[in-house]
């Protein structure tokens, strides 16, 4: 009787001691997103002053954003890009995933890998001959070199994560199809794409978010015409100096997706950054 | 599964992938491989590149900035790294079993993993700022010392580290927390019932267990550090001095600030050239060993 008792209350202890960690680690984690988002809705005499803590929120380092320096074309072409880059990789990369999923053939591993080295090379050895040959053929600073420079990475990743989802299908079910006189196209149009829709679905999204986040091919491929946020956001703070509270609002701007998708992804979010080597819950 | 006749299925799935991956990949590998045979300045539009043979390989293995750079690489992915791995692991143990508010839990941790690494700088470079940021001002108001982060090259390598970590240490958490959940109950029963301690279960069943899992985030990790430069550009801009250079921001300099775009191709293919080796030979055998 003492001895559960003793239970009970060590259950207690552990239960505080979970919360407390907890606490403090969505403290750290939220704290600086929370203090950006407070400092801009700060006045401009508040900003550069951490010690102020009363102030009347104002909408002026939105109001510059949005007049003065126009963020929504930015978010707008960040949006083109990242949904024609992630459609695009999973229009191609779906098939392929699939063939290396379903076929055995020769070299099939290594073809596998093949294609994932050009995910993990780093973008700046690209980003040189992608500026010389475009530049050449006048294609710089257009919708069309960042589409296909995001491709580079997001087509690799989708193809590698769609061919795991692809697996966890039972070939039982398209083996049947063939057997019914289906083609290999018909069963991989008519019974493999439905039963992998979910997971293209959360590639997507991932693919989504790599190319809204990413930030070296569109400093170097776009400028005026065509702008990654990214390279808006950082523009606020160069060697010129910093313009901070409108800083602070397109900041907030641009993690705007992640509170919409973390919802989401956060089912896939283990496998997909792990290349489909760990599996989530 | 015997398809043998439908061989041309294979290539019907895979032209279209393939044919982008080698306008997009394939032609862009060898034309900055031929370039790097090159010097070629951007400032010469339109003028032809001279052929200097192996030259920029010859000068870039005498470069000591080259050297420095990819030893502050090495340092910044392989400590933040390791300081991910450590805290992920002791909060992923800790925080294995069931609690309320697991599944929100789940859901907030992500959100630093989906924002864009230059908001992230900039946030952090904010925040750390002596006489703008919130924490030196926290710190100053308890001791009356100010905090400066960035002016020398060791605090400023450590802020980094510590910003990457913000950044990732939840998916080193969410990776070995799944890794923890997928593990067999059996061998953890058995030593119970054999009366073995928490640190004997922890040592000899939990640890060896978990290794694949553990070794391939750390090896993914350690691939996406390598080639840090978001971070890098936002907060240090390589300072003070290059002490915070790395091999990804250098190249960048060496091209499009100072236009020497054939060296810059022999540091870029000289630096991919090392992370695909490493992946060949540790992330490949990682990845199949943790899928099983």
């Amino acid at each position: 009787m003492s001895s559960r008792k003793n239970s009970h209350i060590g259950s207690k202890i552990v239960n505080l001691a979970i919360y407390i960690v907890l606490s403090l680690l969505l403290l750290i984690i939220f704290l600086p997103i929370v203090w950006i988002i407070i400092t801009s809705f700060k006045p401009e005499y508040v900003v550069r002053r951490p010690n102020v803590w009363m102030f009347t929120p104002t909408l002026e380092n939105y109001i510059y954003i949005t007049s003065i320096r126009p963020i929504w074309k930015p978010v707008l072409d960040t949006f083109i890009v990242a949904f024609s880059s992630s459609v695009l990789s999973l229009a191609l990369g779906t098939p392929a995933a699939y063939a290396l999923a379903r076929y055995r053939f020769r070299g099939r591993d290594d073809l596998a890998f093949w294609i994932l080295t050009f995910w993990m090379s780093p973008p700046v050895a690209f980003v040189i001959p992608f500026f010389l040959i475009f530049d050449r053929l006048g294609l710089l600073d257009t919708y069309f070199v960042l589409i296909l420079a995001h491709t580079l990475f997001n087509l690799p990743f989708v193809i590698w994560l769609m061919r795991e989802y692809i697996r966890d299908i039972p070939h039982e079910i398209e083996e049947s199809a063939l057997i019914d006189g289906y083609s290999d196209i018909q069963v991989f149009m008519k019974i493999t794409l439905p039963l992998v829709k979910p997971g293209m679905v959360a590639v997507g999204m991932l693919a989504f978010i790599f190319s809204w986040t990413e930030f070296l091919y569109s400093l170097i491929l776009t400028s005026i015409h065509v702008r990654h946020l990214t390279v808006e956001v950082s523009s606020y703070w160069t060697i010129a100096g910093v313009v901070l509270g409108p800083m602070t609002a397109a900041i907030t701007i641009s993690m705007i997706p992640a509170l919409f998708l973390a919802f989401f992804l956060q089912r896939h979010i283990v496998r997909g950054l792990t290349l489909g080597a760990v599996r989530g819950r | 599964m015997i398809r043998d006749p439908r061989k041309k299925y294979i290539i019907f799935f895979l032209l279209p992938s393939m044919l982008i991956l080698c306008v997009v990949g394939l032609f862009p590998f060898f034309y900055v491989l031929i370039l790097s045979f090159h010097q070629y300045r951007l400032t010469w539009w339109g003028k032809p590149w001279i052929f200097v043979g192996l030259d920029n390989y010859r000068y870039i293995v005498d470069w000591d900035r080259y050297w420095k750079s990819a030893l502050n690489t090495i340092i910044f992915a392989v400590g933040s790294t390791t300081l991910e791995l450590l805290i992920g692991l002791a909060l992923a143990l800790f925080l294995s079993r069931e609690f309320r508010g697991r599944g929100i839990l789940r859901t907030l941790i992500i959100i630093p993993l989906l924002i864009p690494p230059v908001s992230i700088g900039l946030m952090w470079r904010f925040l750390l700022h002596p006489l703008l940021g919130l924490i030196p001002w926290i710190f100053k108001s308890f001791t009356g010392v100010t905090l400066s982060f960035f002016e020398t090259g060791s605090t400023a390598m450590l802020s980094l580290i510590l910003i990457d970590t913000w950044e990732w240490l939840p998916f080193m958490f969410l990776v070995l927390l799944a890794g923890l959940e997928s593990l067999p109950k059996e061998p953890f029963e058995a030593a119970y019932i054999d009366g073995a301690s928490r640190w004997q279960i922890f040592r000899h069943i939990t640890l060896p267990l978990l290794r694949p899992v553990m070794v391939v985030a750390f090896l993914l990790k350690l691939l996406i550090s390598l080639k840090v430069y978001d971070l890098i550009y936002t907060v240090t801009t390589g300072g003070p001095g290059h002490t915070t250079e790395t091999l990804s921001y250098l190249v960048y300099r060496e091209t499009f600030a100072y236009f020497w775009m054939g060296k810059g191709a022999a540091m870029a293919l000289l630096y991919e050239y090392m992370i695909i080796v490493f992946a060949v030979v540790f992330v490949r055998y990682a990845l199949l060993k943790a899928r099983g």
